[in-house]
């Protein structure tokens, strides 16, 4: 696995360079210093939250509805709700689908 | 119908239950700058269950220490004193309220919305590079205690306010404040002043709402009030509130975070989130 962000410590300190291949004795340096989590180059694991819907087209409209309930007395325009309600939405339509 | 008194609401608390004394032996030690960590491991031994999940806290996820940590010493100079001591007091306060009956709320279910909202401060915290993340855990758990002050003390009257706000779409915290004249929130700073707690925490807990009241402890209050939000939307967890509460986007500015930055807030939340149920929650 190969670094494609920097990794620092809390406190700023460049631990480790983006680009940087990485192996055992880097993640124990990591664990040393409390890193709990990298970035590293490659494609985001894929179940894919469009074959989910594209499979029951019902958990989008459902989960759509269920949003307007639940987040009725925010602001849904705000990009932090904005966000937040994707990532609601997504993880609702996957918990439905496994269900199924 | 005349509104309550905060004051003597509180009292009703107070007057049965008390922080156990093992907090208290903990905060004289820590106040006393000559204890050494070996001499609060003493201390901390004496409490067998509370032994028992310091070791599995230094040994859990929570702190990614390479190698086994076997002795309560040892895990005192992991954790940290300053943690330990907020750990101590989160154990300490769940202790109390399990004393409780159980009547409009599950325990269980009140306790996961606010782990989950402890847990949220505390990854919004790390995101912020801040050095004492375990405060910021406890703040978050420690942010709805109000709410069982008023299970406890005014069960018939929550009762009406939880139907009531599902029937016409209302906040609770709203409708307290509009049926009591003050709000869970309020309530439970006071509770925490009573105990003559920090004042970072008796600040979080009554402004958690209204974040821009703080005066002192403002990125602390505007952690807490967004990770009520986060665990309001994405964890189990009920403290009876249905609906998820709106954002002052003003503490959301002062956390200084992305919005992009919520994705790995969420799977970070989840990951610790089972950890930190089984710390607070077992027996």
């Amino acid at each position: 696995m190969i670094l494609s962000a920097d990794v620092k410590e809390r406190g700023g300190r460049m631990l480790l360079k983006s680009g940087v291949e990485l192996t055992e004795k880097h993640l124990k340096v990591f664990k040393t210093w409390g890193i709990t989590r990298v970035e590293v180059e490659g494609e985001e694991s894929v179940t894919s939250l469009q074959e989910v819907i594209d499979a029951h087209p019902e958990l989008q409209l459902e989960a759509e509805s269920a949003v307007k309930e639940h987040f009725m007395h925010v602001d849904v325009e705000h990009p932090f709700f904005s966000e937040l309600i994707e990532l609601w939405i997504a993880r609702r339509v996957k918990r439905r689908a496994a269900e199924i | 119908m005349s509104q309550p008194n905060p004051q003597r609401l509180i009292a009703g608390v107070t007057q049965v239950a008390s922080l156990p004394e093992i907090y208290m032996k903990v905060e004289m030690a820590m106040g006393n700058a000559r204890s050494s960590s070996k001499y609060l491991a003493g201390i901390l031994s004496e409490d067998t269950a509370l032994t028992a999940r310091i070791l599995r806290l230094a040994n859990s996820s929570f702190f990614s220490f390479p190698g086994k940590i076997d002795t309560v010493a040892q895990a005192v100079t992991v954790i940290g004193t300053r943690q330990l001591r907020e750990i101590v007091l989160a154990s300490s306060i769940v202790a109390v309220f399990k004393e409780m009956p159980e009547g409009l709320v599950d325990m269980q279910t009140f306790w996961r919305h606010s782990i989950a909202c402890g847990v949220a401060c505390r990854v919004i915290s790390t995101h912020r590079r801040e050095t004492n993340v375990e405060s910021a855990f406890v703040s978050g758990l420690l942010h709805d205690i109000g709410r069982l002050v008023l299970y406890k003390e005014k069960p018939v009257e929550m009762g009406e306010l939880i139907n009531r706000c599902l029937e016409r779409e209302e906040l609770l915290y709203k409708a307290e404040k509009e049926h009591f004249g003050f709000d869970h929130a309020l309530l439970g700073g006071l509770l925490l002043k009573e105990w003559k707690l920090p004042a970072r925490l008796i600040e979080t807990t009554a402004c958690h709402h209204a974040p821009e009241r703080a005066k002192e402890f403002v990125i602390e209050t505007a952690t807490v009030h967004v990770g009520d939000i986060l665990a309001n939307a994405l964890q189990s967890g009920d403290s009876g509130e249905r609906y998820v509460p709106p954002l002052a986007t003003k503490a959301w500015k002062i956390l200084g975070l992305e919005a992009g930055a919520v994705g790995s807030i969420a799977s970070e939340l989840d990951k610790q989130y089972s950890v930190a149920v089984e710390f607070v929650l077992s027996e």
